[in-house]
């Protein structure tokens, strides 16, 4: 081969991969090549001259071509393994773990002192003036740390729950790390979602339970649990970009077809705790409770007397439906959602003596409110 | 990049510039005689020019017809004081230009801040390419002034070299002389095409799969807060933002390079491996070349005139190391990144360099790497007290970790954009493919054969899946 040669095969290859995606790109866009996205696609920006003369139209085209070229989740799919191959397992604040379990990032920066000192303060004001108990469960990148990829970076939840606990006192002080930790070969978290599972909570119903000295136990076997969708896909996949990986929910048949009455924000009333029409939306873990709310009341079908007052978040869901059977009423403030007077509303629900006031939340869940 | 900002018309990084405007631009170029290619040239130029900005295209075409009527009148009276008005006339109109859309708002910026005035701004961002067009204009002026060649007679021509797109993004700053015989007579050969093919593939990766991979991690640094990082991701934060500046600039100039061969042409270097310096003095001989020849050539040679008044010559080079930092924005960190890196070009003119030169070279190395790397910096952060608690970071200050598990976790995550980086600061690849070109033994002619028809294809490869993949 002499040189002329070798130069136009060269040019050639070149020129060869360069066309090819060229002809990719021009076979989709006039129709003649046809992909399936799972997600819709940008739309070409109208062609306007004020967008064209301020540049925003040029800048949402290329978003559009890069957006709608050929295959393109099976290029990003592709991008990805090579990525993963190559070692990177962090994206848009995923962590992406051993078994494909994706973790929220928490950093040590994300929680400064301030809101540190601030979150305890507030739970030691509760604990002191309403007698409350506190329980905050470790979030998944704690305890399944083994699972997390080498070198991840964690907030050190554990010495803040120490820190938590030193405040509140033994008394008020309900230890999840430890029954997260010893049930930490079990699915007690979800894998692409942030919350623990029924399974999770169940082992935190437990702890409560023993906490309180109750004599009688509600019996619920993890064993008889009743799936109610194996589709359920958590945000934490669509956050890192990943495909979407699909997990259970189950729920304790104990729980279900108890005649309650759940209302909403003193306005919407609801005769169950789960809320199945969530498990067709990208938030299935709105199954529990539903979402977005501030105050829940749930008047239940128990012959008891107490009252029981939970202040926190999400986490606190899914173990609501456990402890339901120890009162006659249950009054949960979602601590993110609530715009009232929460002052006003323990003296009211949670200041006397047949009332018990918990504090149940994810630990940062939590801290995130003091940010 | 928050601190040096490079705003570009069309990214060559691009699906749009990468499979649709080239595609049908070499195409057309290269089915088009002759002299149109000069034509298809400027159009395809002002098309990749407006893409973006469509008005800025105005000032860029403004500026070209003013300096070629400019550059015929002066040639038209010679050494008459007439040509001189007709070069000081040129001169500033370029510079108007510049200045009302480049560094107007900075200027009164200044004012404001420093004198307490409330002045308006005109609200111009800094268009595209305009510093690169405006010094390339200039030097065909003050060229034609002083006789070096005669003047442009041919507008479409004197108009594609001024607005010639490959280029206009982060340089070479190409000199008339560099491309008049091209422009008026020039047959793209397979070798050439060959050459800057290869050169356009090897300029994608770095820009693609370097530099934007370091943006990344860059950004990742900086969000976790100078007060929070260990030593040693500082350190690895200033490295990653050398790459990031480092391999667009280089990418870059290496896909104008390339494509300028495609299209015939044969461009100026603009780096030379930099981070292989020796010396502050030998990192300027090979970052951005092109710059520092032309504010050599025009400015600091014509103003200091062979004097050896050493306070002139220290003052004229503070005032040009200051330019070059402007020239990459209106902002006063890069007249202090420039005036940094002057300071220490100057103090090795003047004692430091005689010292250096008796040490052995990894010390230079050593000293070189960590001015430089202060001076990122200040590309880095436009804010004092940013600068400083980062300065405070890169030697371990307030108690902290000299490496911690975030360190580790972000150069595992990053580990090949960082070994693809080292390795291509440093000239041992590009000194292997020459040595194996120029060899003449069958090996090295089927080695250097075999070699040129996988790393090109595997970079474009690599780079065009990157490109259309990323986006979530």
């Amino acid at each position: 081969m002499d040189n002329k040669q070798n130069d136009f095969f060269t040019v050639a290859i070149i020129a060869g991969i360069l066309l090819a995606f060229s002809a990719l790109d021009l076979l989709t866009g006039i129709g003649v090549l046809h992909w399936e996205s799972a997600t819709p696609s940008l739309p070409r920006p109208p062609y306007a001259a004020g967008s064209m003369l301020d540049g925003t139209f040029f800048e949402a085209y290329e978003k559009h071509a890069n957006d709608n070229f050929y295959n393109k989740t099976k290029w990003t799919k592709t991008v990805r393994d090579v990525e993963y191959f190559l070692g990177k397992r962090e994206y848009n604040g995923i962590y992406l773990g051993k078994g494909e379990t994706y973790f929220e990032r928490h950093l040590a920066e994300d929680y400064g002192e301030t809101a540190v000192e601030e979150s305890i303060s507030f739970l030691r004001g509760l604990a002191e003036k309403y007698d409350a108990d506190v329980m905050l469960v470790p979030t998944a990148d704690v305890i399944w740390r083994g699972r997390l990829p080498l070198y991840a970076d964690v907030f050190d939840q554990k010495n803040y729950l120490d820190k938590v606990k030193a405040q509140v006192g033994t008394k008020g002080w309900i230890d999840a790390y430890e029954a997260m930790l010893s049930h930490a070969d079990e699915p007690v978290y979800y894998e692409t979602d942030p919350h623990w599972t029924s399974l999770g909570a169940y082992y935190g119903y437990l702890t409560w339970w023993k906490h309180t000295g109750e004599r009688l136990q509600y019996y619920y076997d993890p064993a008889g649990m009743e799936t109610v969708t194996e589709d359920f896909v958590g945000p934490l996949v669509r956050r890192s970009g990943a495909e979407e990986k699909k997990e259970q929910i189950s729920v304790f048949a104990e729980t279900l077809g108890k005649h309650v009455q759940v209302t909403y924000d003193d306005q919407v009333m609801l005769e169950d705790y789960y809320r199945p029409e969530y498990l067709q939306t990208d938030n299935g873990y709105g199954y529990f409770l539903g979402e977005g709310f501030g105050y829940v009341r749930i008047d239940l079908p128990y012959r008891q007397t107490k009252t029981l007052f939970v202040i926190g978040d999400s986490y606190a869901n899914v173990m609501i439906p456990l402890v339901a059977p120890y009162y006659k009423t249950i009054y949960f403030v979602d601590l993110k959602n609530y715009q009232g007077d929460l002052e006003r509303l323990l003296e009211t629900y949670g200041s006397s003596e047949k009332c018990d006031v918990l504090v149940l939340s994810g630990v940062t869940g939590y801290l995130d409110l003091f940010r | 990049m928050e601190g040096l900002r490079l705003v570009f018309a069309m990214e060559f990084g691009s699906v749009i510039f990468l499979l649709r405007f080239l595609p049908i631009f070499f195409i057309c170029y290269y089915l088009v005689p002759g002299r149109m290619k000069n034509f298809i040239l400027l159009l395809g130029s002002l098309c990749f020019y407006a893409w973006g900005k469509p008005l800025y295209v105005l000032p860029m075409v403004v500026s070209a017809g003013s300096d070629f009527f400019h550059g015929i009148m002066i040639e038209k009276y010679g050494k008459k004081g007439t040509a001189k008005v007709f070069a000081v006339s040129a001169t500033l109109f370029d510079l108007a230009l510049l200045f009302v859309f480049g560094y107007a708002d900075f200027f009164i910026d200044t004012i404001n801040l420093f004198w307490g005035a409330n002045w308006a701004k005109f609200g111009f961002s800094m268009p595209f390419g305009i510093t690169i067009y405006t010094l390339q204009s200039l030097s065909y002026v003050f060229d034609v002034y002083r006789g070096k060649y005669p003047a442009a007679r041919n507008l479409l021509d004197y108009a594609a070299y001024v607005t010639m797109f490959p280029q206009l993004s982060a340089g070479p700053i190409v000199r008339f002389p560099d491309v008049k015989d091209s422009l008026q007579l020039r047959k793209p050969n397979l070798r050439q095409s060959s050459y800057g093919a290869k050169r356009v593939c090897v300029g994608l990766a770095k820009i693609v799969l370097i530099s934007d991979a370091a943006g990344r991690l860059w950004e990742t640094i900086l969000g976790i807060g100078a007060a929070n990082l260990s030593a040693a991701t500082a350190w690895l934060g200033v490295f990653t933002y050398a790459f990031q500046v480092y391999y667009r600039f280089s990418g870059c100039a290496d896909v104008a390079i390339g494509l300028g061969a495609c299209m015939g042409f044969a461009f100026p270097e603009n780096f030379d491996h930099p981070f292989v310096a020796t010396s502050i003095r030998d990192f300027v001989k090979r970052w951005n070349l092109s710059l520092t020849k032309w504010m050599k050539e025009y400015f600091y040679g014509p103003l200091a005139g062979g004097s050896k008044n050493p306070f002139l010559q220290i003052f004229l080079l503070m005032v040009t190391f200051g330019l070059i930092g402007l020239w990459y924005g209106p902002d006063w960190t890069f007249v202090l990144w420039g005036l940094w890196i002057g300071l220490f070009y100057v103090v090795e003119k003047l004692f430091l360099g005689k010292i250096l030169a008796v040490l052995p070279r990894v010390v230079g190395w050593c000293y070189a790497m960590l001015v430089v790397s202060a001076g990122w910096l200040l590309l880095a952060m436009n804010d004092a007290e940013n600068i400083l608690a980062y300065l405070r970071a890169l030697i371990g200050a307030d108690g902290r970790r000299i490496a911690d598990q975030r360190f580790f976790f972000l150069a595992l995550e990053n580990l090949p954009m960082l070994v693809l980086g080292f390795f291509f600061a440093h000239p041992l690849f590009s000194s292997l493919l020459k040595k194996l070109d120029a060899g003449r033994s069958g090996a090295s002619i089927a080695a250097t054969r075999l070699l040129e028809k996988i790393y090109p294809p595997v970079f474009l490869l690599a780079s065009l899946v990157y490109l259309v993949g990323r986006g979530w």
